[in-house]
């Protein structure tokens, strides 16, 4: 009889492990955009989580007209969501960011640093409610051909459309992997983010890597929302919702380390899945607060870090 | 004595004078509704205030602020219904719990700056919401606490009346933010200022930089807290809403909409915003589309807040416009 209750429990275990590691990815997904973000063009971007939201909402509009699967259509949506950034971006930002580029070098810089997150602060909280206004408050469901079909392995059992939302989340997390260590405007973009002077020096278009940069991290941010419409519900807060957690991750991953945020995001994911599993699920939101405020507090450079 | 300057004082004591003469002939004339709407907007002007001297004062961008408000509401609701202290006690006492969650908050943030210290704030905040919700043998939850009592009277003195709370809400709010211009124009004020600009030079000339900047976080939770329970005991009902994103959102608006660093700035703005989200009710769920755009517009041409446009009429040479003219450091560079 015990022996049948610990492997109820190891097995429990192992599912919330699994479930982790596939919140993980989103939340993989959506960090390392917003650390991409902050290391090339030093904005925190608040309104991070919206993007996700947007693709969301607009793979599920996408998926009711053209009647397709959310996962054949999300990356369509995911383009969207990345141009439209592009469109903020040269609206809302670049502006800003020529005005307080001539005051760079000043005392001034820390409050330019409270401009920048405010009007991301402004532009987030302009995408939610805008969320709220065309598609109310009520949670949807996005279904998927996969819905039905469940994987067993072993004592654990799990819905196909959870399995193919992982992968996609780690494929396309490779992908990136390898466009940053391997190509030309990858190097450019980790360039900027390691020594913006330097990298200008020998040649980088910065507000052209600038623009890139935005369209990847909220493509990827798109995809991601595209990709948990058929698991989770859409609901207009949800952007708001992950985005305090994107940040977690790119400060678990270590300020400015792009690859650091992708092993961070994974981490949260689980941490935050065996600590619902044993605390109780109410208090699953304050694990990622208390890690990144242990954090901050004991490795400011990261978990892994290494102190400059 | 306190390094305050008579110059700044002589120049803001007008607008004291006129807010004192203006605010206390409303009751005189106006509607039941329209006192009410005063009553919350300076609950409001006291929380805007609060804010102003921890994000303005030393660039500490405070995303979790409304939480200090509930924990003051929620001490004086319980301490007065569970324990029996007076609502009287329990509103300093409220500020004081506040101060020390501020103390709690304020020294990990201490080393943070800039977005580390926003999204640490803003942690701050939905730890306090979650646990608001979740104790439930404490707060009853989603549910809230109604029939908080009023604030017991002196003699003739009735606090269930309107009129007299309007005047209480009204020295309260005009003595808090009395407090907190003179802080800011004091020695006190001044140093915080030169860390908000140089940290470094201010660190070389001997500066206790984490003093200062943990006694600013001490005293903006505290008026945060008091706040929290003029409002307790006036609305008489609250909930964990008080402590929500969108509370902290709201009051950083009305901060901002006023002008930063400027402590009289935001009251104008809590004053505007407040009347505005009145007049907007029917709208409701458009609050925030309202709220986002004047974040957006005013971080984008008018960066100085309300506040900024009436120091122009009130003096060329007012002190307070330091701040504003630091904010466009930028576009002077480009003139010259």
């Amino acid at each position: 009889m015990e022996v049948i209750t610990h492997l109820d429990i190891v097995s429990s275990i192992l599912e919330q492990i699994i479930y982790g590691l596939m919140t993980g990815g989103i939340y993989a997904m959506i960090g390392v955009g917003l650390s991409m973000i902050f290391g090339v063009m030093r904005l925190s971007n608040f309104a991070h989580g919206e993007f996700y939201m947007l693709g969301a909402y607009l793979t599920y509009v996408l998926v009711s007209y053209m009647k397709f699967d959310p996962y054949v259509l999300a990356p369509l949506a995911a383009m969207f969501v990345g141009f439209v950034g592009i469109i903020i971006n040269k609206i809302l930002i670049k502006p800003l960011y020529e005005e307080i580029g001539r005051a760079r070098g000043t005392a001034a810089f820390y409050f330019q640093d409270l401009r920048f997150i405010l009007m991301t602060v402004g532009i987030s909280i302009f995408l939610y409610d805008l969320a709220l206004v065309v598609w109310k408050p009520i949670p949807i469901r996005v279904n998927t051909a996969l819905s039905d079909m469940i994987i067993r392995v072993g004592p654990l059992s799990f819905g196909g459309q959870r399995i193919v939302t992982l992968i996609i989340a780690i494929t396309s997390l490779i992908t990136l992997y390898i466009f940053l260590k391997k190509t030309r405007i990858g190097k450019a973009i980790r360039a900027l983010s390691q020594n913006p002077s330097a990298a200008m020096l020998v040649g980088v278009d910065a507000p052209k890597i600038y623009d890139i940069t935005v369209f990847i991290a909220l493509m990827l941010a798109g995809l991601a929302g595209g990709i948990v419409g058929p698991i989770f519900n859409l609901y207009p807060r949800m952007g708001l919702d992950v985005v305090p957690k994107a940040f977690v991750v790119v400060i678990l991953g270590g300020i400015g380390n792009i690859i650091g945020s992708i092993y961070a995001g994974f981490f949260l994911g689980v941490v935050e899945n065996l600590g619902g599993y044993f605390l109780g699920t109410e208090y699953r939101e304050v694990i990622g607060f208390v890690l990144m405020i242990l954090t901050l507090w004991l490795r400011p450079q990261g978990l892994l870090g290494i102190r400059r | 004595m306190l390094g305050l300057s008579s110059k700044t004082l002589k120049e803001t004591l007008p607008l004291y004078l006129l807010g004192i003469t203006v605010f206390s002939l409303i009751p005189l004339f106006a509607s039941e509704y329209i006192i009410h709407v005063m009553i919350i907007t300076f609950i409001y002007m006291i929380l805007a205030s609060s804010l102003d001297i921890l994000v303005g004062y030393t660039g500490a961008l405070n995303l979790g602020h409304a939480a200090f408000f509930a924990i003051g509401a929620y001490t004086s609701t319980l301490l007065s219904m569970r324990v029996g202290v007076s609502p009287w006690l329990g509103l300093i006492i409220g500020g004081f719990l506040s101060m020390i969650f501020g103390i709690i908050i304020g020294v990990p943030c201490l080393r943070l700056r800039g977005p580390y210290l926003a999204i640490s704030t803003l942690g701050f905040g939905v730890i306090i919401y979650v646990l608001l919700i979740n104790l439930e043998w404490l707060t009853r939850g989603p549910l809230g606490i109604p029939g908080i009592p009023p604030l017991p009277g002196f003699g003739s003195l009735n606090f269930t009346n309107r009129i007299t709370y309007y005047y209480f809400a009204m020295l309260m709010s005009l003595t808090s933010i009395l407090i907190l211009k003179l802080l800011t124009i004091s020695r006190f004020g001044k140093i915080l200022i030169a860390i908000r600009e140089d940290e470094e030079a201010a660190k070389a000339i001997g500066v206790n930089i984490a003093f200062y900047r943990l006694a600013a976080f001490m005293i903006s939770s505290f008026f945060a807290g008091l706040a929290g329970g003029i409002y307790a005991h006036y609305v008489r009902y609250i909930n964990p809403d008080l402590s929500a994103l969108g509370e902290s959102i709201s009051v950083l608006t009305k901060t901002l909409l006023g002008g930063f660093g400027t402590i009289i700035g935001p009251s104008i703005g809590a004053l505007v915003l407040t009347f505005l989200e009145e007049l907007l009710r029917p709208l409701l769920e458009y609050r925030f589309l309202i709220y986002s755009l004047i974040i957006i517009l005013i971080v984008r041409f008018l960066p100085g807040g309300l506040y900024s446009i009436l120091a122009r009429y009130l003096s060329t040479q007012h002190s307070i416009l330091a701040y504003f003219k630091w904010w466009s450091y930028g576009r002077d560079l480009k003139s010259k």
